[in-house]
């Protein structure tokens, strides 16, 4: 190595002129001891492995999961009831108002699911980011799903709003706990954005079920009230990453 | 340039168990060298890396069709890594120096030396320096030197293993290489 040499790899800054070729200048200070390791490699027996999912039954997996995650929030609106007034809404609203989550749902999983192209994990500034999207679309859909009722911002209002808050909560939790069994050891990189990313998905489907629930208008109720799962959702994903993780 | 790993990879996720065998034959040592450049100790290195193959082994069903098994594989040996690393203390499983390397002993050592052992001597000490240099170096900034130096990763494959950005791995690396670069040529200054 040429010690008077101008530092190459990179400028300061480490990104446009970047040549890994000159990070050869550093010796491996590992190299005896690889030689020394061939030599007493350890073996292992495939026979005592414990038994592991294969990608058929890991799709098999997902597929359950989804299934029975819908069973859960069809089963906790049979029990708290569809809302009185869904005959009497426009096709719009309800449309609205269950696809835009749903499609946020979807979007959200693409995130989770983009592994790169090498099969790894995308960068997690790019998993977070492409997280604002579904977020987004929620929230500009709560400006057609929501009607223009004027709203009393009173005490029933809030409270009513903190059962919604909690009633997602709930809604959200079974599907995040399945996709939590569905994806485990999923994730080699960047698992806790991407299980974040499968929260806020399980936030968005229950958000589209909650509004088959909910008769309460206002834009900010649906923000506050169904969008607030999109949130718990996505920071327990971050939480259940240590499930995820490969 | 490992077509014939992924393929057993491939073959391991749907369930053909001898495939096993090959992987493990293809992947251990460079498994092995990559763990133990960042945990600077043989049997931690080990260790990790027979637990990096009983995680790829439970999680080969989510092993992505047409994906790279190398970067797949250093991936889940790193997060092996961190999870040691958070179970001990810091001390216990960053890069220790072997009490019989010292870089002081190499040295005195070389001062008695005939040429080419007196290169070697300076060679071993210039190894002693950079390894004591990079166990100081933060994780982020030694996981990135070494899958560009040592494992000889494009930058966008150690982003994908680190789960970064290009733009940050480029940064990390070159933090690295500034340290140790400065180390080496701090000792080279001082031999003169």
């Amino acid at each position: 190595m040429d010690p008077q040499s101008k530092s190459a790899a990179s400028p300061p800054e480490g990104t446009s002129e970047f040549d890994a070729a000159r990070l050869r200048d550093i010796p491996d200070p590992f190299a005896d001891d690889f030689e020394m390791e061939a030599l007493a490699a350890p073996t292992f027996d495939p026979a005592a492995l414990p038994s592991a999912p294969t990608r058929a039954s890991v799709r098999r997996l997902r597929w359950i999961a989804a299934a029975c995650a819908l069973v859960y929030e069809f089963a906790i609106l049979s029990l708290v009831g569809l809302r009185l007034d869904l005959g009497s809404l426009s096709r719009a609203a309800i449309s609205v108002g269950l696809l835009a989550p749903l499609v946020a749902a979807a979007l959200a999983l693409a995130a989770a699911d983009h592994a790169g192209p090498r099969g790894v994990g995308a960068p997690s500034p790019r998993v977070a980011s492409f997280l604002l999207l579904p977020v987004g679309l929620f929230a500009l859909s709560t400006f057609v799903s929501a009607g223009g009722a004027v709203v009393l911002l009173g005490r029933a209002y809030w409270v009513a709003t903190a059962a919604c808050v909690a009633g997602t909560t709930m809604m959200t939790a079974g599907p995040l706990v399945l996709a939590t069994i569905a994806f485990r050891r999923a994730f080699a990189a960047t698992a806790a954005w991407r299980t974040a990313a499968i929260g806020v998905a399980c936030g968005a489907f229950a958000a589209a079920a909650m509004h088959l629930h909910c008769a309460i208008d206002g834009q900010l109720h649906y923000l506050l009230g169904h969008g607030a799962a999109l949130v718990v959702g996505g920071l327990a994903g971050l939480v259940l990453a240590r499930f995820t993780r490969a | 340039m490992y077509v014939h790993l992924d393929r057993a990879m491939e073959r391991y996720a749907q369930g053909d168990t001898a495939a096993f065998s090959l992987l493990h034959e293809g992947l251990a040592p460079r498994l092995r060298a990559f763990l133990l450049r960042l945990c600077g100790n043989p049997a931690l290195a080990s260790d990790l890396a027979q637990e990096t193959f009983l995680r790829m082994h439970r999680a080969r069903g989510s092993f992505a069709e047409g994906a790279a098994v190398v970067p797949w594989s250093l991936a889940i040996a790193r997060n092996a890594y961190l999870d040691a690393l958070r179970r001990s203390t810091h001390a216990a499983a960053s890069v220790p120096v072997a009490a019989d390397e010292d870089p002081d002993d190499a040295s005195n050592e070389a001062a008695s030396l005939e040429p080419d052992g007196e290169q070697l001597v300076i060679a071993r000490e210039a190894a002693q320096l950079v390894r004591q240099t990079l166990a100081a170096l933060p994780v982020a900034q030694r996981e990135a030197f070494v899958l560009l130096r040592f494992e000889a990763l494009s930058v966008a494959e150690a982003a994908e293993v680190l789960g970064a950005t290009e733009t940050a791995v480029k940064l990390r690396a070159f933090r690295a290489y500034e340290a140790l670069r400065a180390v080496l040529r701090r000792r080279e200054e001082e031999a003169r």
